[in-house]
């Protein structure tokens, strides 16, 4: 592999102003089981560099997945003639140290150590578990385990040089119920930063749950009512959020949220928080995709929106400092991006909002959220949704092929009920009711 | 070899080794699948050159198969050593020895079915540049309600090659184009975003079809439809859906449960009914990858299985399902050329391609003319599917009342609810005009390029989910 400091001297040797390079390592396995035997299994090292010059103050990128040196000086070669093309702008620079880094660990040696056998076993376990639950599993679709470790380094000219490794194992369930002709499926996961941290059994009884709960489904009429968001979808929602809440989006004029800082966005129920030390959650991390420290960021408090999040580029435009939310994937160009949300669980629990909740509808699944469902810009918001209806406070029955409607400024402001069910999973969320949305059926 | 014949990218003595590696354990059947791809990508956003990216992404993957569990090991290196170390990290996922496997491997014809008149490397990054900013030009002059113009050209080459244990030895070449205008208008504090996209497996000439300036007018235009349109009605209602990308339609409708891996599990609605009813007469569906210069053409799929036509639904019946290698043979049927992977650093499975409606003897505006009340859904965005149901659910971009068999009033937010199998019989009308639209599929984590398409069609029932209830009309 190459040597990144020889590297850098070699950017430097072609004229480069200012070269930053983001590698990551990656080595994962994974095992799929079904019908009692080892269907898939997949074991890979990978590797892959980003580099990013600053040449007459204007940004050249480019990526390589092989990072032998001959392929990777090809990259700062492509990046330097890139930037011969992209617009200069005096306010670009890569970030130089101001100190030191917060300390985030996330590594758990059982992630490298667990034998494969000791995984497939588990992953086998959960699939039998999951047949004898009910007799209306027909068939246990497809259940995986799986562990990873990551590590990121962000070396630049400026003096950063920084590595962090973290790792995670995960495990997930897929089960068909069938009644006479209908059938619905059913998913179940769950990440954990050791392997120990697992528990089998609760991610089977999840897919089981979300299937029967769900089996035979129907619309119900078009009305309007209160809403709750399952933990799985207020995920998504939350993620897409936040999306819009960053200086970037604020100054290409694409957020619904420009102009509201200090100002009421939501519920006084509602706190979303950017945590890089909440080490349940995958992106706990001690530094940004440019190698600047991360740290704690309230964005929405008590339902007042707080702060913008900001890599060094949007940062310098506002005139602020990055607040360490640069986000990149090899592939890819920086962008700014939340690197551990979560949502702040209320008091009550999900069992005490749904038997508060008059006539509502608890959504355990929406479609069509991330192809259009949600538009970022205007907040309208319209999917397909299937879940359970609720009357005077009861589950009546399991409904689907309905869609739910409204905009998400409104939703913010109508949530009336947080509860205390807080999940972690590409984000930590708990549950939250709506007062009022529309829904869509017969 | 024809002229034009794609290069083995590793030589045919060093594949023969790592397959020998690769059977070592006793195996089945094994695998190489060898990648090199480049990928260029200039953004603009707000008039400026922003992100300007040359990505290259090379390595393999190995497959080991033995009875019913298969083993995958990839690396991001071509050098000989981490090859053979891939094959023997996926054999050594199986128990067993074996002596040595005789690999005789022999080189197919791979058609050439998306000849490229440009060439990524043929023009200028300047001159690409400035394709961006014609089409960022005509946007803004479209309308002052215009705020934000963004446009991005991507060009891929995918250089692959393929070869098993069963003497399989197939390369092929797919230069992929496509550039995409997206435009925000505002007005009152309300933002709409419109968007036009066009994408072919050939090269920069895709401009000569539709221009910058064609795409930056079509998004600004849209974008100003939106601003000024009324929200969306709600509830059930005909709808007539444009030619070209609202293929998703059944892409995301049936398609995907077409595909033989969820037939095989029994987790589609379409399993066990070949040969049976599924739609009206009307409806006739293929997917084919050998359609020239389509964006989801290629000469030979991810497992080096020619690519091919396959009607999956004639005049109506349900004729055929999508096979990767693993689900032909276990469902005992022939090879579709259905097996795809995002890159070397995934397995293939069974996807779609150019997937479609095929054209009927309806002629569109004939359509509109005879529907007293619905909606003509003119632009879609994506949508979503359980493939277990066929539940689905997809978002209209673009969309306009039908009064009495002529479009009225704009509306806007509406997304459009349903099943795969009530839907497909809900066709009711097709017309002649097929067109398609380019796509990226997801699917399993992993996303390859597949082309949507249909001529205009009509659906005598389907739940539009939008925000205006329609009780008063009714009641009216």
């Amino acid at each position: 592999m190459v040597d990144l400091k020889s590297l850098l001297a070699y950017a430097a040797s072609l004229g480069v102003g200012e070269t930053e390079f983001y590698l990551e390592e990656s080595s994962s396995w994974s095992c799929r089981v079904y019908q009692g035997e080892v269907e898939n299994l997949q074991a890979s090292q990978g590797r892959g560099l980003g580099v990013r010059v600053i040449v007459d103050k204007a940004l050249g990128i480019a990526y390589t997945s092989d990072v032998s040196e001959g392929t990777a000086r090809e990259a700062v070669r492509r990046a330097a003639e890139n930037a011969k093309i992209s617009a200069p702008d005096e306010l670009r620079s890569f970030y130089a140290p101001e100190g030191g880094y917060p300390s985030v660990e996330t590594w758990s040696q059982d992630i490298q150590d667990t034998p494969a056998e000791t995984k497939i076993r588990m992953a086998l376990d959960m699939e039998a578990m999951a047949k004898q639950k009910d007799p209306r599993i027909r068939k246990v679709l497809g259940t995986g385990i799986a562990t990873n470790s990551r590590s990121v380094t962000v070396v630049n000219s400026k003096g950063v040089n920084v590595s962090f490794k973290s790792g995670g194992a995960q495990i997930s369930c897929q089960v068909l119920a069938a009644d006479n002709e209908v059938m619905q499926t059913g998913f179940g996961n769950q990440f954990s930063r050791s392997f120990s941290g697992l528990d089998p059994e609760k991610v089977v009884d999840e897919a089981v749950r979300n299937a029967l709960n769900l089996l035979g489904g129907k619309p119900v009429e078009s009305q309007d009512a209160s809403v709750i968001f399952a933990p799985e979808v207020s995920a998504i929602i939350w993620q897409m959020l936040a999306a819009t809440l960053t200086g970037e989006s604020v100054q290409k004029k694409r957020s619904m949220f420009a102009g509201k800082l200090g100002h009421k966005v939501a519920s006084e129920l509602v706190s979303l928080i950017d945590d890089p030390f909440a080490v349940e959650g995958p992106g706990a991390s001690p530094f940004d995709a440019e190698g600047v420290p991360r740290k704690r960021l309230a964005l929405i408090e008590d339902g007042v929106l707080k702060a913008f999040m900001y890599d060094s580029y949007s940062a310098a435009k506002d005139g602020v400092k990055s607040t360490g939310h640069a986000h990149r994937r090899v592939q890819s160009a920086v962008s700014t991006a939340p690197c551990n949300l979560y949502l702040k669980p209320g008091t009550a629990s999900l069992e005490e909002v749904v038997a508060s909740t008059k006539n509502g509808f608890l959504v355990m699944n929406v479609s069509g959220i991330g192809t259009g469902g949600l538009n970022q810009v205007s907040g309208d918001l319209s999917v397909g949704a299937a879940g359970r209806w609720i009357t005077g406070g009861r589950f009546v029955g399991p409904v689907r092929e309905v869609t739910i409607a409204g905009n998400l400024k409104d939703m913010l402001l109508g949530i009336d009920a947080v509860a205390s069910d807080l999940k972690w999973m590409s984000m930590g969320t708990p549950s939250f009711r709506v007062a009022k949305m529309a829904i869509s059926g017969k | 070899m024809s002229a034009g014949q794609a290069q083995c990218i590793v030589p045919q003595e060093v594949l023969t080794k790592v397959l020998k590696a690769a059977m070592m354990t006793g195996a089945d059947f094994a695998e190489v699948f060898v990648e090199d791809t480049s990928t260029e990508t200039i953004t603009m956003e707000d008039g400026r050159i922003e992100n300007v990216n040359s990505g290259r992404d090379r390595g393999a993957g190995v497959r080991v198969v033995k009875g019913e569990t298969s083993s995958y090991c990839f690396t991001d290196s071509l050098e000989e050593r981490d090859l053979i170390e891939a094959a023997r990290t996926a054999a050594g996922a199986m128990s067993g020895a074996r002596g040595e496997y005789i690999i005789d491997l022999t080189r197919s014809e791979v058609p050439v079915i998306s000849p490229v008149a440009k060439y990524p490397w043929e023009t200028t990054k300047a001159a690409k540049a400035e394709l961006l900013h014609r089409a960022d030009r005509t946007a803004r002059a479209y309308d002052p309600l215009i705020r934000q113009v963004t446009a991005a050209l991507l060009e891929i080459v995918r250089n692959t090659t393929v070869a098993n244990s069963e003497g399989v030895l197939a390369a092929d070449s797919v230069t992929r184009s496509r550039f995409t205008v997206s435009a925000l208008a505002a007005k009152n504090g309300i933002m709409q975003t419109g968007s036009a996209t066009i994408g072919k497996t050939r090269g920069l000439e895709i401009l000569d079809i539709r221009t910058p300036e064609d795409l930056g007018k079509d998004a600004a235009r849209q974008a100003i439809v939106n601003v000024h349109a009324l929200p969306a009605p709600s509830g059930p209602m005909t709808v007539v859906m444009t030619n070209g990308w609202g293929g998703v339609l059944f892409h995301e409708a049936c398609g995907h449960s077409l595909e033989a891996d969820s037939i095989l599990r029994g987790s589609s609605v379409f399993a066990g009914k070949i040969g049976q009813r599924v739609a009206r007469e009307c409806v006739t569906a293929v997917d084919d990858p050998t359609i020239p210069n389509e964006w989801g053409s290629f000469g030979v799929d991810d497992e080096g299985n020619p690519g091919k036509r396959t009607v999956l639904i004639e005049n109506g019946i349900l004729t055929s399902y999508m096979y990767d290698r693993k689900n032909a043979i276990k469902g005992k049927h022939e090879f579709t050329g259905n097996g795809r992977r995002q890159s070397y650093r995934y397995i293939a499975i069974p996807r779609m391609t150019n997937t479609f409606i095929a054209p009927h003897n309806s002629k569109a505006e004939d359509i509109i003319a005879d529907t007293s009340d619905g909606l003509y859904a003119k632009g879609l965005r994506g949508g979503q599917v359980n493939p277990a149901t066929g539940d689905f659910v997809f978002t209209v971009s673009e969309a306009y009342l039908i009064k009495n068999g002529k479009l009225g009033d704009a509306v806007r937010g509406a997304t459009l609810i349903g099943n795969g199998l009530t839907t497909l019989g809900e066709i009711d009308a097709v017309a002649g005009d097929l067109d398609f639209g380019p796509g990226n599929c997801g699917k399993g984590g992993q996303s390859v390029p597949a082309a949507c398409g249909q001529p205009a069609l009509r659906i005598r029932r389907i739940t539009v989910g939008g925000t205006q209830r329609r009780s008063a009309e009714r009641r009216g």
